[in-house]
């Protein structure tokens, strides 16, 4: 009898005794797939490396207690609670450097918008006739450029791809202040050839 | 008697516990040691590898040391389900292997890579602000099609983008706004070049005239020499340029005119048929040429005769040097025109009979691109 116990213990105690804390570490991996998914990859890069080694970490050292005959997961479960935490404020950081890139395309659109509407004036003001048309021509073929840069900007900013998106806004404003250079050359000239 | 036997039994069950712990103890130490240190280094490299832009610039080689760590995470995970005695990590630890060597070489090629890619868009971007230098410099006064001035106006938005994204250090994006700024100005450029090359297929022609301008100012005659790219209108006297004023064309002022309307500057040898004053002219003052002369007659009706101009077609005519220039675009039916003052300086310097040629180009295509 004792020795139907002794050889039953040890073997209990060869097939390991704590559990695999799944519902820490499935929590952990959804976490981190989460802020993914909402960019932090590109947003929070160097926050979501450390996140991903981490994660990588952990899941080394419950290996190496699987393979004791005694495990215990209590320092992991910690951990991988830890991690869960750390995925959470990377989200938190990739939502506020998406807000800061948004807040800062809206600023750059607003200044376009601002220099289209003067550019939009200024032709107003620019020669007529047809001494004007061919100086126009060209500036209305840039400025529709401009227009339509815009409407993709705005494209860019519904699809998540706010960086292109600032890209695109920021040499939008490049072109629009060329534009608006270009349309206070022609119209002073103009001006000063009228009055002549 | 019975209390012996009990007692013995004790010692000998004690004695086999122990031995089989002993025995257990003894196969722990000769188990099987799974590589961790060995991933522990693995998984730094691949961070080393990430932070070096291995997963951009060398996606292919730490994609693959990525899978051989997690091969090798699997393989150790499948041994740590067998029975103690029967673990072998001698697998595991040739992929954790596979995984360190894997990501030290996505890192270095990372790093080259980056770098190369860093100095290949900095060198095209150098080299498309040259080629819009170029088309600004050479193209874009010409009357070029609708399209190709709008494929340029892309190309340079394209760059500004690409700048942007390269200044932000994001070079992935930096190349895709690059090989699409390289599309649009290259194919503007082209397209521009050749309608210039084609234009100056009379070059000869516009030499041979430009020439026979200077030669016939020889004797002390004011001729008058217009050079339509170069947007100037130079006086000669004596084979020397006495004069030279900036002047504005017609807004089709590539080409030589052929018929009434199609807002095109002539070329060839004229002469100056009529001064208006300003009581004559709406334009300040004008001097009205011979356009059409005999030999734009002649070749309007060969092109009739070939079919290259419809038979009813009018060649216009009324074409002079005038005043209201100096708006900086090319914006006339086809006359010359000069800025008041210049038309006034102009004015006093001719006389009716004094020759006008009107070339296309003084310089050649080569000259004009040096």
């Amino acid at each position: 009898m004792t020795l139907v116990l002794t050889a039953a213990s040890i073997a209990v105690l060869f097939t390991s005794c704590g559990k695999v804390p799944q519902l820490e570490l499935d929590a952990a991996h959804a976490a981190i797939e989460q802020a993914k998914a909402i960019g932090a990859d590109v947003y929070a890069s160097a926050d979501f490396v450390v996140l991903q080694d981490s994660m990588r970490s952990v899941t080394e050292q419950m290996e190496v207690k699987k393979g004791k005959l005694f495990a215990s997961y209590g320092t992991e479960k910690t951990q991988l609670a830890e991690i869960t935490g750390m995925a959470a404020a990377t989200e938190s950081k990739t939502e506020a450097r998406k807000q800061e890139v948004k807040l800062e395309i809206e600023t750059v659109q607003a200044e376009v918008t601002s220099v289209v509407a003067q550019n939009a004036e200024l032709l107003t003001q620019a020669p007529k006739g047809k001494e004007g048309a061919a100086a126009l021509e060209a500036i209305k073929s840039e400025n529709s450029l401009i227009e339509t840069s815009v409407a993709e900007v705005d494209a860019l900013i519904v699809s998540n791809d706010l960086l292109p998106a600032l890209d695109k806004a920021k040499a939008a404003k490049t072109k629009a202040l060329a534009i608006n250079a270009e349309l206070n050359e022609v119209v002073a000239k103009y001006i000063q050839a009228s009055r002549r | 008697m019975r209390v012996k036997n009990k007692r013995e039994k004790i010692f000998i069950g004690t004695i086999v516990v122990v031995l089989l712990l002993l025995l257990s103890a003894a196969l722990a130490l000769q188990m099987p040691k799974p590589p961790v240190a060995e991933l522990k280094l693995a998984r730094a490299k691949l961070v080393e590898a990430q932070k070096s832009g291995a997963d951009v610039f060398a996606p292919m080689l730490y994609k693959e040391a990525q899978q051989w760590y997690d091969s090798a995470m699997i393989g150790w995970a499948v041994q740590n389900e067998r029975f103690f005695l029967n673990r072998k990590y001698t697998k595991v630890k040739e992929q954790v292997d596979k995984a360190i060597q894997k990501a030290d070489e996505a890192s270095g090629k990372g790093i080259e890579q980056k770098k190369q890619t860093k100095s290949v868009l900095a060198l095209g971007m150098m080299s498309l602000d040259q080629k819009i230098a170029v088309y600004e410099q050479v193209y874009k006064k010409m009357p070029l099609p609708t399209a190709v001035v709008q494929a340029h106006s892309q190309g340079k938005m394209k760059l500004a983008e690409c700048r942007v994204a390269y200044e932000d250090g994001r070079l992935t994006e930096a190349g895709k706004n690059y090989k699409n700024a390289v599309d649009l100005i290259e194919s503007s450029g082209k397209h521009a070049g050749q309608l210039l090359s084609h234009w100056f297929v009379d070059y000869p022609q516009w030499k041979k005239n430009g020439d026979k301008a200077i030669s016939l100012s020889r004797g002390g005659k004011k001729v008058v020499l217009v050079d339509k790219y170069a947007h100037r209108c130079v006086v000669y006297q004596n084979g020397q340029a006495i004069t030279t004023f900036d002047a504005e064309l017609g807004i089709n002022w590539m080409g030589d005119k052929r018929l009434k309307g199609d807002k095109a500057t002539p070329e060839g040898i004229y002469k100056v048929i009529q001064k208006k004053d300003h009581q004559h002219t709406r334009f300040h003052r004008a001097l009205l040429i011979n356009y059409p002369n005999d030999e734009d007659k002649r070749r309007i009706a060969a092109e009739k005769k070939n079919g290259t101009l419809a038979r009813l077609a009018l060649p216009g005519g009324l074409i002079e040097i005038h005043g209201h220039g100096g708006k900086g675009v090319n914006w006339t039916d086809g006359c010359i025109a000069l800025k008041d003052e210049d038309m006034e300086i102009l004015f006093r310097l001719v006389d009716e009979g004094t020759p006008v040629v009107i070339v296309g180009s003084l310089k050649s295509l080569a000259e004009i691109h040096q």
